[in-house]
C-alpha cells in the first residue's frame, strides 16, 4: 500500500547512533583534589598549629588505625550489620513507597487521600520515632530497620509521585492514539517514563538512611558502625571516631558510585546531556 | 494510482461529520471559547487541511475528532457514529514529539502494531520494519528517540500511526516545530506516502504552502473563537509532486488565502497586546 520511490532524507540533520564513550576522561581525578587539600590541611592543623591529638589525631596515623580496625576491632562484621539494616529498611522503603507513590501520582483523588498524611509525618525529625520504636519493637535489628524504613518512606513517596506525576500527558495521549488501552498506560507509558527519576529518588534516598542508621545506632545499639563511633567516643578513642566516619563517607560514596553506574547501565535511552 | 485519485474526489461516505461544535474552556480568567458553531464534513479517502492562524482553536478541533476531548456542544460522526473511544479508528501525530524516548525507533513503530495483532511477535517486527523504510529510517531501527533529529521524530511518530493502518490519520500541526527545509522535506515526504494510499487525512496548520500542496480541501478558520471562514478545493490532479509550488495557481490561491485570514490575524494581534495592556 505504502511505498518510497524516492531515497530515504536521512541527510536531514540526522545524529547517527552511537554508542557513550567509556569514562577515561582525565578530568575524572579532579574530584582526587578536595581529598588532598582536606589532608593537607588536617597535617597542618596538628603539625603547624600544634592541635592536641584528643581534638585531632595526626592525619597520618589513619592509615594505621583503620588497618587495626579491621583487623582487630572486627570492623567487617560492624559494617556488614550496618549495611544489612541499610539495605534492608531501603529496600522495605522502597518497595512500598513505589507503588504508592505511583498511585499518588497517576490518581489525583489518592493522592488527595494521602499526601496531607505524608506531608504531616515527613516533617518529624526521624529522631523522635527512637524512643516509640525502642519501646515497641526493643533495641535489635528491627527497630534499627524501622527508624531507616520511617526515615525513607515518607520522603520517597513524595519524590516517587512527583516523577510520576511530572510524566508527559502527550504520552499517555499518544499511547492511547496507538490503540493502548487505560489499564496499559501504567506499565507501558507511566512506569517506563518516570523509573529514571525513581531510580534517581532511589539513589537520593539510600544516602539519607546512611545518616537514619547512624541516628539509630547512636542509641541502644550492640554492634554496627554508629555504635562504633559511640563507644570510640566514650572511651576517648579519637582516631578511632575520625575513622568510623571516614569508613561510612566510602561506603556512601561506593553506593552512590553503584547506583550512578546502575542507573546509566539501566536506562541508557535517558539524555544526560551536559552532564554525560 | 489514477483509480485512487477519483475515487478520492468521488467518494461519497463521510468518515468526519462535525455539526457545530462549541468548546469552551474554564481559563483562569473565565471562560474561553476555543470552537464556535465549528461544522465540515470530510469525505472518506480525502486528504482535508484544517487551516488556521495560531490560537484559532484548529487543535481543538481534532482532538475532538480523536476523542481526547469532548465537545461542549455540537455532534461529531466519525463513520457514522459519535466516537466510542479513542485510538479506535483514527491515529495521531502530535505536533510535540511524542514517540517514547524509553524505546528505540523499531519498539516505537511496534508499539500499536502489539496491540493491534495480538500475539505474533515476529508478525509485528517484520511489518514495523516495513514502516520504518517507509519513512526512510532503516538505517536508525534500533536507535533511541533522543539520539534523533526532530525531522526523524516525527518520521518515527509518522510510521507508528501509519503502522496501525488507522482508517483515518489526525495531524495536529506535525511539522510545526520543524526548521522550514526540513519541514518542506517532510510535507513531501508525507505527500509521497499519502499518494499511494486511500486513506482519510485531517490536517491541521497554519502553513498556507503545506495546505496547499498536501490538501484536497481546505478549510480555513477564524481566530478565536474559531469557526469555518471558507471551504476551498485544491485543483491539482494526483498523483502530485513538490511541482505543484511553482505553478501560477498555486501563488493564486496561496495569496487568496492570506488575504481571506489578514483581516482575522490583524484582529486577533491587535486584541492580544490589548489584552496584555489590561494586565
Amino acid at each position: 500500500m505504502l511505498k518510497s520511490s524516492r531515497p530515504p532524507l536521512n541527510a536531514v540533520g540526522a545524529r547517527v547512533p552511537q554508542r557513550k564513550a567509556r569514562h577515561t576522561d582525565p578530568r575524572m581525578l579532579l574530584g582526587v583534589v578536595p581529598f588532598a587539600a582536606a589532608a593537607l590541611v588536617w597535617f597542618l592543623l596538628v603539625h603547624g598549629l600544634g592541635v592536641r591529638p584528643v581534638f585531632l589525631p595526626p592525619v597520618e596515623i589513619m592509615p594505621q588505625t583503620l588497618w587495626n580496625m579491621f583487623a582487630g576491632d572486627g570492623m567487617v562484621n560492624d559494617i556488614l550489620i550496618s549495611s544489612a539494616r541499610v539495605v534492608a529498611g531501603f529496600l522495605a522503603a522502597a518497595v512500598l513507597a513505589t507503588p504508592v507513590g505511583i498511585l499518588m501520582g497517576y490518581s489525583t483523588r489518592v493522592r488527595q487521600l494521602l499526601e496531607p498524611m505524608i506531608g504531616f509525618i515527613r516533617y518529624m525529625p526521624v529522631p523522635v520515632f527512637i524512643p516509640l520504636c525502642i519501646l515497641w519493637f526493643g533495641s535489635g535489628d528491627m527497630e534499627k530497620v524501622i527508624i531507616i524504613f520511617l526515615g525513607a518512606f515518607f520522603q520517597l513517596a513524595l519524590m516517587v509521585q512527583d516523577a510520576a506525576s511530572s510524566v508527559r500527558r502527550d504520552y499517555y495521549e499518544a499511547a492511547t492514539m496507538l490503540g493502548a488501552p487505560r489499564r496499559a498506560l501504567v506499565f507501558r507509558v507511566l512506569w517506563p517514563a518516570a523509573v529514571p527519576q525513581i531510580f534517581h529518588s532511589y539513589r537520593v534516598c539510600i544516602g539519607w538512611a546512611w545518616t537514619y542508621l547512624v541516628v539509630a545506632e547512636i542509641v541502644g545499639a550492640r554492634n554496627g558502625i554508629g555504635f562504633y563511633i559511640i563507644k570510640a567516643q566514650r572511651y576517648l578513642m579519637v582516631p578511632q571516631i575520625f575513622a568510623a566516619m571516614i569508613i561510612i563517607g566510602v561506603l556512601g560514596m561506593s553506593t552512590d558510585l553503584l547506583m550512578g553506574a546502575a542507573h546509566r547501565w539501566l536506562f541508557p535511552w535517558v539524555d544526560r546531556g551536559a552532564r554525560a | 494510482m489514477g483509480e485512487l485519485a477519483n475515487s478520492r474526489a468521488h467518494s461519497p461516505k463521510q468518515a468526519v461529520r462535525l455539526r457545530h461544535l462549541t468548546k469552551i474552556y474554564e481559563g483562569r480568567d473565565g471562560p474561553v471559547t476555543a470552537l464556535q458553531d465549528f461544522s465540515c464534513d470530510i469525505a472518506e479517502g480525502e486528504f482535508a487541511v484544517i487551516l488556521g492562524p495560531s490560537g484559532c482553536g484548529k487543535s481543538t478541533a481534532i482532538r475532538i475528532v480523536a476523542g481526547l476531548e469532548k465537545p461542549t456542544s455540537g455532534t461529531v460522526l466519525v463513520n457514522g457514529s459519535p466516537i466510542a473511544q479513542p485510538g479506535k479508528t483514527c491515529g495521531m501525530v502530535f505536533q510535540s514529539y511524542t514517540s517514547f524516548p524509553w524505546l528505540t525507533v523499531i519498539e516505537n513503530i511496534s508499539f500499536g502494531l502489539g496491540y493491534a495483532s495480538k500475539g505474533d511477535k515476529n508478525g509485528v517486527r517484520e511489518k514495523a520494519r516495513g514502516f520504518a523504510r517507509v519513512v526512510g529510517l532503516s538505517e536508525f531501527q534500533n536507535a533511541y528517540i533522543n539520539q534523533l533529529s526532530g525531522g526523524m521524530k516525527q518520521r518515527v511518530a509518522i510510521a507508528s500511526s501509519l503502522a496501525i493502518n488507522p482508517e483515518i490519520l489526525l495531524m495536529d500541526e506535525p511539522f510545526g516545530a520543524l526548521d522550514s527545509q526540513t519541514r518542506m522535506a517532510m510535507q513531501e515526504l508525507l505527500l509521497e506516502i499519502t499518494e499511494g494510499s486511500a486513506k482519510t487525512v485531517i490536517l491541521v496548520t497554519h502553513d498556507i504552502d503545506e495546505a496547499l500542496l498536501l490538501g484536497d480541501r481546505i478549510y480555513v478558520c477564524t481566530a478565536r473563537p474559531g469557526s469555518v471562514l471558507a471551504e476551498l478545493e485544491v485543483p491539482f490532479s494526483h498523483p502530485r509532486n513538490a511541482s505543484v509550488r511553482s505553478q501560477k495557481k498555486f501563488a493564486e490561491m496561496k495569496y487568496e488565502i492570506f488575504h481571506l485570514l489578514r483581516d482575522h490575524i490583524y484582529a486577533q494581534i491587535l486584541e492580544t497586546a490589548i489584552e496584555r495592556r489590561r494586565r
